[in-house]
């Protein structure tokens, strides 16, 4: 029997900007809420089969944390406490997560509390933890990566380049991005699942998180197959222009560093070309050139 | 092999290459290689280069059919490995060259054929060389119809795309109609590239065309070798010193598509598109025959609404070029390399893992360590790799892009 190990790494989004409105209404998810749930879901992750494996990255405003796995302190704990009837791994894998997260909350600056996340940072630092596990791997195991990334904040659009850029590599060593997102639809994390093919879901409600994480993002691709998924939506791949980031549907794009500009202009700002007005095309002196031939 | 290397091998000094290899206590070179092999690494990613590229690009690849690609040198025979090799480096050049163009011309019996126009899907021309795998190599190629052909076309294109022809060629002759030394001329006057890669062996003529146009001549060793060649040749060059720059108008479609009501979650997703109608793509009309194409959903051009089922493409009807943002952005580690990480020792290192794979340095395995010159953090020598080489940001950078 050939044993093929899955890994997945979990991004969860701790920034405190989130859920520092949530504290006054009662009726929604707080954040130990929120902690508890993602615990219970790594947990169910665990228990699900004895071929997974978890990775856990949190990632606040301007930090990121490795808190599952983590060598140093897994050394410490010793599960001495078996009498609770606890699956070894589960407790070891609770008390690191716990230890950790308290440390990793502890160090937040409270300052410049941005309102975007390090989810980039985290999601580059995962694909090179994958980089070396698919490094590591022996010849004949067939092990399989999944990236799983619960945000909570909204996205920062100028991180636009570096996010696409992890997931165009993301795409390249074939790990699917899963997207999950308590706000507002985030369109830079809707593109990286579909780009990747994995799961992109807008939880409708904070409160049933624990379900929407069971039943969607519990299982793989091949299990995927056979239940019942969200509809796929279009995705909306219009960029927004370098000048005044609103998207656009016709756009001008600068044929030495392909800037997208809304309207004309004489010179490029990334690169600094000036353009040949008399030259620049506006499509029918484009097209009348082409048909020429 | 350099380009501007007119010593040639046999010409220069003696070398004790050997001489660089050491071994180790044990006897095993290993540890000498492997570190060869990281500078060479390393050395290769510097030397991406960092001027302004042609980022848009209409290449002609013209492919040698004949006689001399019989020849088994290459297994298992060279035009098969020829065709292997350029369908992958047909996907790799429109992974770095998202919105340019590629055509193939092939050449036998002193005569040329175009065998795909200028066009931007991959899949299309890749189709299209699996099928000369059956076709019969026969008699001598010539080089000046070849060049007449891309001229004729290639001399039509904007004059701020890249114009580019390359030869993979098994031939040591070249059976012209009048005199090439013109058509180079003409070549060069019309800025079009030409790069040859030899299967064979060097022929005086085919340096001249090379060096005369300013593209690359090279003659491959092994089969290796070749596909490294075809790597260089599918990453953007550096621009000539002529280049024009210009503002290109372009399209950017939305998806549209038909929703079913099953299974659905997010309630959210609106109903209305529920009557749209099934409709042929233009992509496909051309292609007679076949249900292909025929679906509900697609891209539909902003300013004339043609249906098109890929991108990017050119519209059929308005000739606006239609992409997708990630197309563009694809492209845009080109514009924006990260600067190479410094060579650091270990004891300098505050911290003791790698800031990107949480590998904890050890002094046995990691015997050199890197630095961003930016952020200040550490990385092992894999990661360094990966960083320049796939993923094209730093880790740690990323916080000062955001902090700003
Ligand atoms: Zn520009
Ligand atoms: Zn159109
Ligand atoms: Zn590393
Ligand atoms: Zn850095």
């Amino acid at each position: 029997m050939s044993s093929s190990v899955k890994h997945l790494v979990v991004i969860i989004d701790l920034n405190p900007y989130y859920w520092s409105d949530k504290i006054a209404s009662s009726t929604t998810l707080n954040f130990k809420q929120y902690l508890n749930i993602i615990i219970q879901f790594c947990n169910a992750y665990i228990a699900f089969d004895i071929n997974h494996r978890l990775i856990i990255i949190g990632c606040s405003n301007n930090e990121t944390h490795f808190l599952y796995p983590d060598p140093t302190n897994e050394s410490i704990i010793i599960p001495t406490v078996t009498k609770t009837n606890m699956f070894e791994q589960l407790f070891v894998v609770d008390r690191v997560v716990e230890n950790n997260l308290k440390q990793f909350i502890e160090d937040l600056s409270p300052m410049n509390t941005s309102s975007g996340s390090m989810i980039t940072m985290a999601l580059t630092q995962a694909l090179c933890y994958i980089n070396r596990l698919i490094r590591e791997t022996l010849a004949g195991e067939k092990n399989s990566f999944r990236i799983l990334i619960i945000q909570t904040t909204n996205d920062t659009s100028k991180q636009y380049m570096n996010f696409m850029n992890a997931v165009f590599t993301s795409e390249k060593i074939n790990v699917p991005i899963d997207g999950c997102i308590l706000n507002n639809d985030s369109s830079l994390l809707q593109q990286a699942c579909d780009l990747t093919s994995g799961i992109y879901l807008r939880v409708p409600d904070p409160n049933g998180l624990l379900q929407y994480l069971l039943w969607l993002y519990l299982t793989d691709k091949e299990v995927r197959k056979m239940l019942a998924l969200p509809t796929k939506v279009a995705v909306d791949y219009r960029p927004a222009c370098f000048c005044h980031h609103k998207l656009i549907d016709t756009g001008y794009v600068c044929s030495v560093c392909l800037s997208i500009y809304c309207d004309n202009a004489s010179t490029c700002s990334t690169c600094r070309s000036a353009f040949d007005i008399t030259n620049t095309s506006n499509g029918a002196n484009d097209s009348s050139k082409r048909q020429a031939r | 092999m350099d380009d501007n290397d007119d010593q040639y091998r046999w010409e220069s000094g003696y070398e004790r290459t050997w001489e660089v290899i050491q071994e180790d206590e044990s006897g095993s070179i290993r540890a000498t290689v492997n570190a060869i092999n990281q500078k060479n690494r390393r050395k290769e990613l510097a030397q991406l280069p960092n001027v302004r590229l042609g980022m848009m690009r209409h290449l002609y690849v013209v492919l040698d059919l004949s006689d001399a690609m019989k020849d088994q040198d290459l297994r298992p025979n060279r035009l098969f490995c020829s065709i292997e090799l350029l369908k992958e480096f047909i996907f790799l050049y429109f992974d770095s060259n998202p919105i340019s163009q590629i055509g193939i011309i092939i050449t036998r019996k002193k005569r040329v054929e175009k065998i795909s126009e200028l066009a931007g899907n991959p899949r299309s021309h890749v189709a299209l060389l699996e099928q000369l795998k059956y076709q019969e190599c026969e008699g001598e190629a010539s080089i000046q119809n070849a060049l007449d052909m891309g001229l004729q076309t290639l001399k039509h294109m904007p004059k701020y795309s890249s114009r580019e022809m390359l030869f993979v060629l098994g031939c040591l002759t070249t059976c012209d109609p009048g005199n090439i030394l013109q058509t180079i001329k003409t070549c060069k006057e019309n800025e079009i590239r030409c790069s040859v890669i030899s299967l064979s062996a060097e022929v005086r003529i085919f340096r001249k065309l090379c060096i005369d146009t300013k593209g690359l001549f090279h003659v491959i060793t092994d089969s290796t070798h070749f596909q490294e060649l075809l790597q260089i040749h599918s990453r953007p060059l550096p621009a000539l010193d002529k280049f024009e720059s210009s503002l290109v108008r372009m399209g950017f479609p939305k998806y549209r598509t038909y929703t079913t009501s099953n299974a659905n979650i997010s309630s959210t997703t609106t109903s209305s598109t529920k009557h749209e109608k099934a409709s042929m793509c233009m992509c496909h009309l051309e292609q007679r025959g076949g249900t292909n194409g025929f679906s509900i959903g697609g891209y539909f051009c902003p300013t004339c609404e043609s249906k098109y089922c890929e991108l990017p493409t050119e519209c059929s009807v308005c000739h606006l070029t239609l992409v997708s943002a990630p197309h563009l952005a694809r492209s845009y580690h080109f514009l924006f390399p990260i600067e190479q990480f410094i060579e650091a020792s270990m004891d300098k290192s505050e911290s003791n893992k790698c800031f990107g794979c949480q590998h904890i340095f050890d002094e046995q395995k990691h015997k050199n360590i890197f630095q961003c010159t930016n952020c200040k953090n550490f990385f092992c020598f894999e990661c360094d790799l990966f960083i320049h080489g796939t993923i094209f940001t730093c880790p740690g950078c990323i916080r000062y892009g955001q902090l700003k």
